[in-house]
């Protein structure tokens, strides 16, 4: 072995001889023009492409595309007509920096943020640099207006050719002046208002603020494929970040695909999301954490042998300020085969799961379909502070708290039955899945004082099925934008 | 020295005394009974030597070093009794004085007999008076020449009459005269406080040359009403500001092997982690630490203040520890200035050899985890290259992503996407992985016995009339240390709530400290020069396993990280003393120092093993295995100069003026690299090991250059990783000094600082880019001391002063950094601003006796913008981490009480007992950004040390039992919900043994951490990080020649 290292040494150092002879002048400045970029094949080459003003061309994988720059602090729209590439991390507006106890107003000097708007037009698709830390920020007081459609969806993914990677390139973070639990509101106590700064997942810099209705923008029609590069030991990002985003932000139809973290997160905030096809991610495919109280409905997760919990969900942070969203219409698809928990909730978190189905997709029934752990989360599913309400689940033990059977929770309306989940339409073929009552939340969050769906306004559908699909169901919401045969 | 009368010359208790070369370590005792020459005392020494004193009240012995006991026997009654210690090759005066009705009063004066001209500036004086004749006929106008460093002259009046008077200390006397032949006389002791009386008769020119050496032509006289009250001042009393000092006597007591033990016997201080000094609880950037007058870099990149375990005790003359800021001291010594400096003169030829063993009880003798990469020279501490980054590596990172590797600005260059086809890629990635993958699987060993051996040798030469001195020491030690029964955990909620990661942990540390010093120096009249040269390093070897549960994932995790680091710090000085005029009341002194210190840790490696399944084995964590390279460099520059005048000094108004000027530049350069490992997961069972060996998953069968074929090599430095910096710092200070009457002393000061620091660091948010940080600030920090010595036993001090905190390198760069004492991440603030502080200070001081003493102190300091480390507000995989901050104010308060007294066992004092204590109780709160209160970080609530020490001279051996503990201590200050991380009071106790044999032979042993107590930090109650380090054991033999 130690002759195969010599040989590999040698014919390396002979390899780079040049450019590591000259490595210790760190001032040379090593320029080699956007246009005239070294492909794959070693020679100049590619389709030209016509770029804005704003962003700089380039060739990759002898194609021509368009260089988002680092840093947006201007309106600019990424149109469908050219390929968009992100080299490494872009940053839309300046809100990541500390803010001042005033939403929108920097710390420093005291100047007012930027508000930059990166429009996104439908069709369009952005390549970020293959194994890199490449990813787009929005920060506070910035929005991102991705504008697909189910006929031309928005797609991020690496520039390699296919979308089947995973942790190839970093993701989407948006930030926002959502409540965070980590902050102090003193105003509540009728204190004067202090800042909000929240150093956050994935080095993006601060998030946070005191207005859980803030909108970051809109992300309609959005595919995040192959992200979650794990830019330093341990520490990947996920699929999307939603940082103290607000309720103001529209999420509908997005997918996450083969996300070597979590699918989606959400840290505090209060962002309503619906129609998410989280499939293939490797952690978690929904993680809620430190204060999260928004809305979730239409959820299709698929989890794969790699995958970890469908749902991990925590309070951490404030343990008196409780992540506490609400999920409806969810289909929960675990690989099954010895997997043991399909939803993890823990660190004091609260939640509800209404209409939904956990099953595998193997034909298995879970062992486990939602572990309860930590003191302080027995406390709140005694305390209705998590519910289960109207669920279909195949599992062999439907519940367990730290690690042991238990029965903390109302299993008035959870069904225990094999799973029935329509490998096609992914809808339930079970009896007790179909003919339900539209939820009563006005009803429902009398008597669970965490829950806050009644507050939804018009965002919740009410429907009469559980799962994700309607069973026999016209036409499949997932079809048609989604990554092919990720389904 | 007032004048006293002279006996006449034709008096009759004339005594003829030949002169004899001095004895080694001689000891002079003089007598005094109401204020005259006690000459028929009986003085024992040690409980077995009598010696009569002489008609001038004095009596000489041999001394030995070490401790001793003085008896005064006058008619079979013991009048008084006394011990002192005294150091290899020290010469050593007392005087004592016995008064009706008070208690007698010792003065002991200590020195060696080659001093820097300094050291004798701040020295006692003595006299010589006299007549010098020739046949019996006075002679006038002789000159009397007094010569050791610089020279004193007088000439005898018409009666033949001269009076001169020096620094106590041995000279060369020349009497000269036009019409007589030369008088020469080596080594003539100048008693501290005492004048001697000596007559010469002189020959003429024409007599025989022969008669000069043959026949005694000095007379010893005695001295009448010689009897000098101020002999009995303590020299610490006169000190300007309040200062503890460890001479090298008490240092050789207490046994210490380097300063950090050394400096927890001075009142209020303390010290963390065994390397780090804490001044009435102020620590880190509230203390500066000088060697030499230089100020010394950290060699940890993680804190402020500088590894003392650097410095072994034997290296050093005296530590001195000022707690309150003067404008000659470095501006930031709000806590107060510690000062090493290191022996250069010896006496005579001679040297000490020492051996010493130990063991920890349950670590020594037992198999430990170890780290299997090991190399020919670990025992010296000197990696062989067995831990060196591959530089194949290094080569293939840089190819991959150059603007990464070489620390170029991403902003300056533009490369294509890709710069390697994938192939190339793929071929050189897989290179990589095959020189990474050995090395990883921890190896066992057993735990030696800890082993020490220090010698240190120096001589003195002259060379004409100047001196020529040398000391040189070196010092080796090795053995293991470990932390045992360790806990670490987080919390599900900041403010504690539910144990998120439950880990038990066990370390063990091997390391080898080797240092030495070389100090040479030339006195020459009116000036000295030294030269030292000092190279300290220590080497850790470290491997701590962890097992438990890591909260996040929930999964049962085992995980271990090997750590090598060698630090070293090397340094040149030059320093210089000289007198400027002929009456040497105008003297200067200056340094230059260029200083070296860097930490080379190369292959920290971590790894990580979950239980992923419960029905299937660990499985590695690729994404937690890594190896990391570090290497940091500090140049330090640092030149200075001060002046000295005394404008006058007549007793009722003695003034001074100091000026002084300095001048450090400082660069940093710190780089790293962090490699691991990834795969794709397609092949299901790869990173399953049964046996928990890293090698069964990264192997040379699996590296591949495709993450979907196997294990490939992956760069997972981040420009944040290195950076370099500077800084520069240009001082001027004035002090003046009006000392009234002996009694009032004025002392006001001004310093003048213009700082100015740069960081380069790479921004991890945004676009990774340069992102240069620094402070360009000046100040002006003024200072006002007030003395009154309103009795002969007591006295008060008040002192108002200005300083200033800055934050480092690191605090100011954008960048996030790891803390491996409480595994946290940590981010810098490029806001940061300079703060000030306020500092108020009143000491009462009483003096019972030579040896026992009462002080009370009040301190009160307040904080213009502190800077704090606070818990960062943060989300997600940024959780657990930590930033600074300027807090809105701060302030403390405190008060200290040390004391010390000494029971004498019996009358010969050759058995007695001490106690030394001193405790303090520190009030502190802090006002951070946002209104929020809490204690200040790094305060100990209470400090207490406890010396006793039983000296039994009889039988030449000595106990002595310390202990020390402190109240909690703030590591971390949580805002909001979140709770502070407190380190837990912690108790230790040591003991130390001592036996001297045949005078030249001493046998030592030592007991540490006897109680074994647990080091804690909690955070909102609960344990965060816990562990034991056990019981140390230690024999050793020194052998003096």
């Amino acid at each position: 072995m130690e002759i195969k290292k010599l040989m590999l040494a040698t014919v390396i150092f002979g390899a780079v001889g040049g450019l590591y002879g000259c490595s210790g002048d760190e001032d040379a400045t090593i320029t080699i023009e956007g246009d005239t970029v070294v492909g794959n094949n070693g020679g100049n080459g590619g389709t030209s492409v016509d770029c804005p003003d704003f962003a700089l061309e380039v060739t990759v994988n002898n194609t021509g595309m368009c260089q988002v720059p680092a840093t947006i602090m201007e309106n600019v729209t990424l149109t469908s007509d050219v390929p968009w590439f992100m080299a490494s991390r872009v940053t839309v507006g300046n809100g990541n920096q500390e803010m001042s106890a005033t939403d929108g107003i920097l710390d420093a000097d005291d100047t007012p943020v930027a508000e930059v708007v990166l429009t996104i037009e439908a069709g369009t698709e952005v390549f970020a640099q293959n194994d890199s830390f490449a990813n787009l920020i929005i920060t506070r007081g910035s929005q991102i207006m991705a504008m697909g459609t189910a006929a031309e969806p928005i797609v991020f993914s690496s520039a390699d050719a296919d979308l089947e990677g995973s942790g190839e390139w970093g993701g989407l973070i948006l930030h926002g002046y959502g409540l965070h639990n980590v902050c102090d509101y003193p105003e509540d106590m009728g204190g004067m208002p202090v800042d909000c700064n929240i150093d956050s997942e994935g080095e993006s810099g601060f998030a946070g603020g005191h207005d859980n209705t803030d909108s970051s923008g809109v992300l309609n029609y959005v595919v995040v494929a192959e992200a979650g590069f794990e830019f330093s030991v341990g520490n990947e990002i996920n699929g999307i970040s939603f940082v103290a985003v607000g309720s103001g932000t529209e999420v509908d139809f997005i997918q996450v695909h083969n996300n070597a973290d979590d699918g989606v997160e959400f840290y505090g905030g209060a962002v309503n999301a619906s129609h998410l096809v989280l499939t293939g991610n490797q952690d978690e495919s929904i993680d809620w954490d430190e204060g999260y109280v928004g809305n979730i409905q239409f959820a299709l997760v698929i989890q794969n042998d790699g995958s970890d919990h469908a749902i991990e969900a925590d309070t951490l942070g404030n343990p008196t300020f409780l992540s506490a969203p609400t999920v409806v219409n969810a289909t929960f698809l675990g690989a099954g085969d010895g997997f043991s928990e399909l939803h993890r909730l823990k660190d004091s978190t609260g939640g509800f799961i209404h209409n939904s189905v956990l099953t595998s997709a193997s034909g298995m029934p879970l062992d486990v379909c939602v572990a309860l752990e930590d003191a302080d989360t027995l406390t709140n599913a005694m305390n209705e502070a998590i519910a289960y309400n109207n669920v279909i689940a195949d599992c062999t033990e439907f519940e367990t708290s730290d690690g042991t059977p238990s029965m903390l929770l109302d299993r008035a309306t959870v069904t225990l039955t094999a799973g029935l989940v329509d490998e096609t339409t992914y809808a339930s073929a079970a009896a007790a899945a179909d003919g339900l009552m539209p939820i009563d939340f006005t009803a429902f969050d009398a008597t669970h004082p965490e829950s806050m769906a009644s507050q939804a306004g018009d965002f919740f559908e009410d429907t009469d099925y559980a799962g994700a699909v309607e069973p026999g169901a016209a036409t499949l919401w997932f079809e048609g934008w989604t990554v092919e045969d990720s389904l | 020295m007032k004048t006293s009368l002279i006996n006449g010359l034709a008096a009759s208790a004339l005594v003829l005394s030949a002169f004899s070369a001095l004895a080694d370590d001689e000891l002079v005792i003089y007598v005094y009974k109401d204020g005259k020459a006690a000459s028929d005392i009986t003085v024992r020494l040690d409980g077995e030597t009598d010696k009569q004193t002489l008609s001038g009240g004095s009596a000489t012995f041999d001394l030995e070093a070490g401790g001793h006991s003085v008896q005064l026997i006058q008619n079979g009654t013991t009048i008084h009794s006394f011990r002192f210690d005294s150091a290899q090759g020290q010469l050593t005066d007392i005087n004592v004085a016995i008064e009706e009705g008070t208690s007698p009063k010792v003065a002991v004066e200590s020195f060696y007999k080659t001093e820097t001209a300094a050291e004798k500036r701040s020295a006692p004086n003595g006299s010589i008076k006299g007549r010098v004749t020739s046949g019996g006929v006075p002679v006038a106008n002789a000159t009397i020449t007094l010569t050791s460093d610089s020279a004193v002259s007088t000439t005898t009046d018409a009666d033949g009459n001269y009076d001169v008077e020096v620094a106590r200390g041995v000279y060369n006397l020349t009497i000269s005269h036009p019409d007589m032949k030369l008088v020469e006389l080596d080594d003539v002791r100048v008693i501290s406080n005492v004048a001697k009386g000596l007559n010469f008769t002189m020959n003429g020119r024409s007599s025989t040359p022969s008669l000069n050496i043959a026949t005694p032509q000095i007379e010893e006289v005695t001295v009448l009403a010689q009897y000098n009250p101020n002999a009995f001042e303590e020299s610490e009393r006169f000190s300007a500001n309040v200062i503890d000092t460890l001479g090298i006597e008490q240092l050789a007591r207490f046994g210490d092997s380097d300063i950090a033990g050394s400096v927890i016997r001075l009142p209020s201080v303390t010290v963390q982690d065994d390397s780090f000094v804490f001044i009435r609880g102020l620590g880190g950037r509230y203390v500066t630490t000088t060697l030499n007058g230089a100020t010394l870099p950290s060699t940890n990149p993680n804190r402020r203040s500088v590894p003392l375990d650097l410095f072994p005790s034997n290296i050093v003359s005296q530590l001195d520890v000022k707690k309150t800021f003067l404008s000659s001291l470095p501006g930031e010594s709000t806590g107060g200035n510690l000062e090493i400096n290191t022996r250069t003169f010896p006496d005579e030829g001679a040297g000490k050899f020492s051996i010493k063993t130990g063991f920890v009880a349950g670590l020594t003798g037992d198999t430990v985890a170890s780290d299997p990469a090991n190399g020919d020279f670990d025992f010296l501490g000197f990696d062989d290259g067995s831990r060196r980054e591959p530089a194949a590596v290094e080569a293939i990172a840089t190819l991959l992503d150059p603007v990464l590797a070489l620390g170029l600005n991403p902003g300056d260059v533009e490369l294509p996407a890709q710069l390697f086809s994938q192939d190339v890629d793929e071929s050189l990635r897989e290179a990589a992985g095959f020189f990474l993958v050995d090395d990883f699987d921890l190896d066992e060993t057993t735990a030696t016995p800890n082993v020490s051996i220090s010698g240190n040798y120096g001589d003195l030469f002259y060379v004409g009339d100047n001196e020529l001195g040398y000391f040189a020491a070196l010092n080796y030690k090795t053995g293991y240390e470990q932390k045992e029964d360790g806990i670490s955990r987080s919390f599900s909620t900041l403010g504690g709530g539910d144990v998120e990661d439950d880990f038990r942990f066990d370390e063990n540390t091997f390391s080898v400290n080797i240092s030495g010093l070389l100090s040479v120096g030339y006195n020459l009249g009116s000036s000295s020069f030294v030269s030292n040269t000092v190279i300290s390093r220590v080497t850790e070897n470290q491997v701590r396993v962890s097992e438990g549960v890591e909260g996040d994932s929930g999964e049962e995790s085992f995980q271990y990280t090997i750590d090598y680091e060698e630090r070293q710090y090397v340094s040149q000085q030059f320093v210089g003393e000289h007198f400027l005029n002929e009456s040497g009341n105008l003297s200067t002194d200056w340094q230059f120092t260029v200083s070296q210190a860097t930490r080379y840790a190369p292959d920290r490696r971590e790894v990580q093993f979950n239980l992923e399944q419960p029905n299937e084995p660990f499985r590695l964590q690729l994404s937690e295995t890594i190896r990391r390279y570090d290497e940091l460099e500090d140049f330090n520059y640092d030149v200075s100069n001060n002046y000295e005048w005394l404008i006058s000094s007549d007793g009722s108004v003695d003034q001074t003026l100091n000026f002084g000027l300095q001048y450090i530049y400082r660069e940093r350069d710190s780089e790293s690299s962090t490699y691991g490992f990834r795969h794709n997961d397609s092949i299901p069972d790869l990173t399953i090991s049964e046996d928990l060996l890293v090698s069964d998953v990264i192997n040379d069968a699996n590296v591949s250059g495709n993450p979907t074929d196997g294990i490939q090599f992956f760069d997972r430095t981040l420009p944040s990783d290195s950076y370099e910096s500077d800084l520069t710092l240009s001082t001027a200070y004035l002090s003046y000094d009006l000392f009234l009457d002996s009694k009032y002393q004025f002392i006001l000061g001004a310093r003048y600082e213009d700082f100015e620091l740069n960081t380069d660091t790479f921004l991890l948010t945004g676009t990774q880019e340069l992102d240069p940080a620094g402070i360009d600030e000046d100040i002006f920090l003024p200072s006002l001391a007030f003395n009154w010595y309103y009795s002969d036993k007591q006295q008060i001090r008040f002192a108002l002063a200005k300083t200033i905190s800055r934050p480092d390198f690191k605090e100011v760069s954008n960048a996030t950094f790891f803390d491996k004492e409480l595994n946290v991440r940590v981010r810098g603030n490029p806001d940061l601003e300079e703060s000030e502080v306020l500092n108020a200070d009143i000491r009462w001081e009483y003096y019972w006796s030579d040896t026992e003493n009462i002080s009370v102190a009040i301190f009160y300091k307040d904080f213009d913008n502190p800077i704090e480390r606070v818990i960062l507000d943060a989300s997600g995989t940024a959780g657990n981490s930590r930033t600074f901050e300027n807090g809105e104010s701060a302030d403390l308060i405190g008060i200290e009480v040390d004391t010390r007294i000494e029971f004498p066992l019996n009358s010969a004092y050759t058995q007695s007992v001490f106690v030394a204590t001193n405790a303090s109780l520190v009030d502190s709160e802090i006002e951070l950004e946002g209104g929020e209160t809490s204690d200040l970080e790094g305060v100990p609530d209470y400090t207490f040390n406890l010396v006793v020490g039983w000296d039994d001279l009889e039988n030449n051996q000595e106990l002595t039992v310390l202990f020390n503990q402190s109240g909690d201590t703030k590591k971390d200050s949580g805002r909001g919900n979140q709770g502070d991380v407190i380190l837990e009071p912690f108790s230790d106790l040591n003991i130390n043994y001592k036996k001297t044999f045949a005078g030249d032979l001493t046998f030592t042993a030592k007991v540490k951490n006897l109680l074994d107590s647990e080091v804690e930090f909690s955070q909102g109650g609960g344990t965060f990080q816990s562990y034991k380090k056990g019981i140390e054991f230690e024999a050793g033999i020194d052998w003096s020649f």
